[in-house]
């Protein structure tokens, strides 16, 4: 009880996310006499030794890399010559450019973050309602984030112990959907009201095809990664080195782009993202044992499977809660507290956790995306220079169908579910 | 003495830099040392270790640069003197728990330090220890921005 | 605290924490969850004992560390985990060192033993309860059928990071090789390895049978647990808790080594129904082979003392 008040108090007092978790459950140890406090201490250092957790800084870094090595700016191109010539082009050119991202980078912050930077003040340039440039922006970084390689799925394979490659595999179509969902309520929003194309027709089929051969070493990487993972050749935290090491080689010999100085940079850069999510996840530890110790999550398995719910009540619940607790809490915290009690639930009520990780981790990395708390929003709207209450507005739209696409998903599980059991 | 500090944060960018490119090429050398069938275990237990010095010496870093998210909303309804208290008394509550990780924290790293990694015979309180010393530089960082908003304050009721 | 007077001083509670890296359903969790009923019925009441499985409070080395430093947590360790703060502890994973399980009980009867255990509780903060805890023997798994030390020539291993079980392996023949369990299956099937070393539970658990054809009955090691408590917690108690924790830590223990013994049968049936084949192998011929692994790594007067101490008894 103490520990939600504190949490409560110091999270409207403006004090940082990681410290807000850490200090709140550091107050269940200071009341638990018997409890020594350097656990505290244990749990935050030992987030930092799970091998899949590596997987995190590689996948930023592998982000921030294409940025500075120029795959980033030939995207661009690329999506603007397919996508520019619709209403509100550059509103599809945010949508195709996150699932063309998605292939390399795999967290939706730094995505929204990125696309503010490159694409925002060219929207507000072409009158874009601030609110509706904003929302096209971060609202897509669920996108980069489902498409493989996914740093929430990783996460979520790591705590409630399923295979990462399957995850990966299962997030392909789901991408695919919320492009062409995202593509078209942008789209139907930017027709009604005029907003105008990038480019005055469609591009003739030579200069797609040139623009497609310049960014062809962006465009096969998914596909060496998601065979590397599926035979073998390494496990998703290696496949994050390979894939710093692809943007590298690319960035620096095919492109010519990179240098020593862009390469600090986002060195640095990636360090900082690293440790602002890392963070948070190292937190979330203490309260996760808190749950154990305290016995709340055999109480809550217990509770849960005695009320012997079918599944599809199970996954509508959990949905719900998650779209709750997503609008509040880092997705990765929530995933690390509550994935280890719900998924042999589940698991137990016949749902495939495959499926169900993928429900989980789109709600919840869709709470990056919506107020109060949300960091592609905070990102997003940071840069742009945009009120938070205009974002909000804007959202409606976006966040009703995206709602409807995890119901859908959630239940037809073959959605999710057809590649992987497909490939594996 | 500002010289010494700034130095100090150069030389902490740096090795958190290298420490990342280090942890890469680890784990990329350990993955193409097991395709030939010569796997070398010790080479992703030490991109571990260094993992953990990347994240505490990486939160120090973002913590200077106001970078660690959280929620202004409600805060930035407030008068501006009321913002800057409300900040300097986040920090004196940053400080405390930072206190409690650096104490309990070289504690835990000298009671335990017979513990090891699974592969190569060091001591894990290399690791544990990351953790108190990140908590130290935060500290320092703390410190310097509760200073500056005393400053900032005072300012402020001087203009008044 | 407690209640010495008798003049209905409200007597103390305690609570325990019981844990482990296995799953709910494996057996040695199973007989934990007997354990803290019993601890609690017998205490009447004054010991509150709960169990957390599949390292719910964090890996064996985080609980570990945390009965150290203070808290009511207790939990389940292979002895040769000791290894690395009691050096002579290694021994008691060695290859054939028991004849059967049963000796189990006379090892803790050895001086060497007490030794042990004294130096863990004065020197490292841990109560060590009971070491007769069983996950089973080990037994070659492999896609030809292996009788003899001669069979296993060449042929690479999977088994566990430590040096005394890579010396072992060698010893009978093959190329030890350490890799994490999770990843056993697949480099068999992959030909990474050539075969693996492994319990019942075990092989069962991860279908093995999948990608193996055959098991060779060799129990070249015992795969022995002990249930240990730390220091400072233990002490805090009052002696007829202690005693009890001890009496019946040990008392499941042996229940529960007479249920895996009993299981083996259940086993191998379901290996076979599953298609493997189980070889009798000569296991006379492995155990000379080991021998000269408690040469090589010191253990040699150590592995008299104690072999003396058992045969006398
Ligand atoms: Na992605
Ligand atoms: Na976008």
């Amino acid at each position: 009880m103490y520990v939600v008040g504190t949490f409560i108090i110091l999270m409207v007092f403006g004090m940082p996310v990681a410290f807000v978790i850490g200090i709140s459950g550091t107050v269940y140890f200071l009341i638990d006499q018997q409890l020594p406090i350097s656990i505290i201490v244990q749990k935050i250092a030992g987030t930092s030794q799970s091998f899949p957790l590596l997987a995190v800084p590689f996948f930023i870094l592998a982000g921030n890399l294409m940025n500075s090595s120029g795959i980033t700016q030939r995207l661009m191109r690329f999506a603007t010559l397919i996508t520019g010539h619709l209403a509100g082009g550059l509103a599809h050119v945010s949508c195709v450019l996150s699932f063309l991202m998605g292939g390399i980078s795999g967290s939706a912050v730094a995505d929204a973050a990125m696309e503010a930077r490159m694409l925002g003040p060219t929207m507000l340039e072409r009158n874009y309602s601030s609110g509706y440039a904003a929302a096209v922006i971060a609202m897509p970084g669920l996108i980069t984030a489902t498409i493989p390689p996914s740093l929430g799925l990783i996460v979520f394979g790591f705590v409630c112990n399923v295979s990462i490659g399957k995850l990966f595999i299962g997030g392909i179509v789901p991408g695919f959907l919320m492009t062409i969902l995202f593509m078209s309520v942008a789209g139907i929003i930017a027709k009604k009201r005029d907003y105008v194309p990038e480019r005055e027709s469609i591009a003739s089929i030579r200069e797609i095809l040139g623009s497609f051969r310049e960014c062809i070493w962006a465009l096969i990487f998914p596909l060496i990664l998601i065979i590397g993972i599926r035979f073998g050749l390494f496990t998703p935290s290696e496949a994050g080195a390979f894939a710093v090491i692809y943007a590298y080689i690319v960035g620096k010999y095919i492109y010519k782009e990179l240098n020593y100085k862009n390469m600090m940079e986002t060195i640095i850069a990636t360090v900082k993202d690293n440790a602002m999510v890392m963070l948070i996840i190292a937190m979330s530890a203490i309260i996760g044992y808190i749950v154990s110790y305290d016995n709340i999550g055999n109480e809550l398995y217990k509770v849960l499977s005695e009320l012997s719910i079918g599944p599809n009540m199970l996954m509508l619940l959990s949905i719900l809660f998650f779209a709750v607790t997503g609008m509040f809490l880092d997705p990765n915290a929530t995933v690390l507290i509550f994935g280890p009690i719900l998924t042999p639930i589940i698991v137990k009520a016949g749902i495939d956790p495959v499926h169900y990780g993928l429900i989980m981790m789109s709600t919840l990395t869709f709470g990056n995306m919506t107020p109060p708390v949300g960091m592609a929003m905070y990102a997003t709207c940071s840069i742009m220079n945009v009120k938070i209450e205009d974002y909000a507005k804007e959202s409606v739209p976006f966040f009703v169908s995206v709602f409807a696409l995890i119901l859908v998903m959630a239940f037809v599980p073959d959605i999710v579910m057809f590649l992987p059991n497909l490939v594996f | 003495m500002k010289r010494l500090y700034r130095t100090a944060i150069r030389i902490e960018e740096k090795i958190a830099g290298y420490f990342l490119v280090a942890i890469v090429i680890l784990v990329f050398i350990s993955s193409i040392t097991r395709f030939f069938d010569r796997p070398i275990i010790w080479s992703v237990e030490i991109a571990q270790l260094l993992f953990a010095w990347l994240i505490f010496l990486g939160a120090d870093i973002v913590y200077r640069y106001k970078g660690h998210i959280g929620i202004d909303l409600i805060v930035e309804k407030f008068p501006e003197d009321k913002q800057i208290i409300v900040r300097i008394i986040n920090n004196i509550i940053i400080s405390f728990f930072l206190c409690i990780l650096i104490f309990y924290g070289f504690q835990l790293s000298y009671e335990n330090i017979g513990r090891t990694f699974q592969s190569f015979r060091i001591s894990y309180s290399v690791c544990t220890i990351s953790v108190p010393i990140g908590a130290t530089s935060m500290l320092v960082t703390s410190a310097v921005e509760i200073y500056k908003s005393f400053l900032e304050l005072k300012s402020m009721t001087v203009r008044r | 605290g407690g209640a010495q007077d008798g003049t209905g001083a409200k007597e103390e509670v305690y609570t325990l924490r019981l844990t482990t890296a296995v799953t709910a359903d494996d057996p040695v969790t199973v007989h934990m969850q007997i354990l803290a009923d019993e601890l609690e019925k017998k205490s009447n009441g004054r010991l509150k004992v709960s169990v957390f499985h599949s390292s719910q409070l964090g890996s064996t080395e985080d609980t570990q560390e945390q009965a150290k430093v203070g808290a009511d947590i207790g939990f389940l360790s292979d002895p040769g985990r000791f290894s690395t703060i009691v050096p002579e502890m290694g021994i008691m994973a060695g290859p054939f060192l028991l004849d059967d399980i049963f000796q189990v009980n006379k090892i803790m009867e050895t001086s060497a033993y007490k030794r042990w255990v004294k130096e863990l509780d004065e020197k490292h903060g841990i109560v060590e309860l009971s070491t007769n805890w069983f996950s089973g023997q080990r037994h070659f798994v492999t896609n030809q059928p292996v009788r003899t030390p001669d069979d296993l020539n060449g042929l690479r291993i999977r088994t566990m990071g430590a040096p005394i079980y890579i010396e072992s392996i060698n010893a009978m023949g093959g190329v030890g090789t350490a890799m994490p369990w999770s990843e056993a299956y697949q480099a068999i099937q992959q030909k990474v390895v050539d075969g693996l070393e492994a319990q019942f539970s075990a092989i069962d658990g991860s279908r093995l049978y999948e990608v193996a054809k055959y098991v060779s009955k060799t129990g070249h090691f015992h795969l022995l647990n002990g249930i240990a408590v730390g220091s400072k917690w233990f002490y805090k108690l009052p002696e007829d808790l202690q005693i009890l924790l001890r009496e019946e830590a040990a008392r499941v223990g042996d229940m529960q080594v007479r249920d895996m013994v009993e299981k083996r049968k259940y086993y191998e049936q379901v290996l076979q129904e599953n298609g493997m084949t189980i070889i009798e192998p000569d296991v006379d011929l492995f155990r000379e082979a080991t021998r000269k692994v408690y040469d090589k790594l010191g253990y040699k007067e150590l592995y008299d003392e104690i072999r003396k101490e058992i045969e006398s008894n």
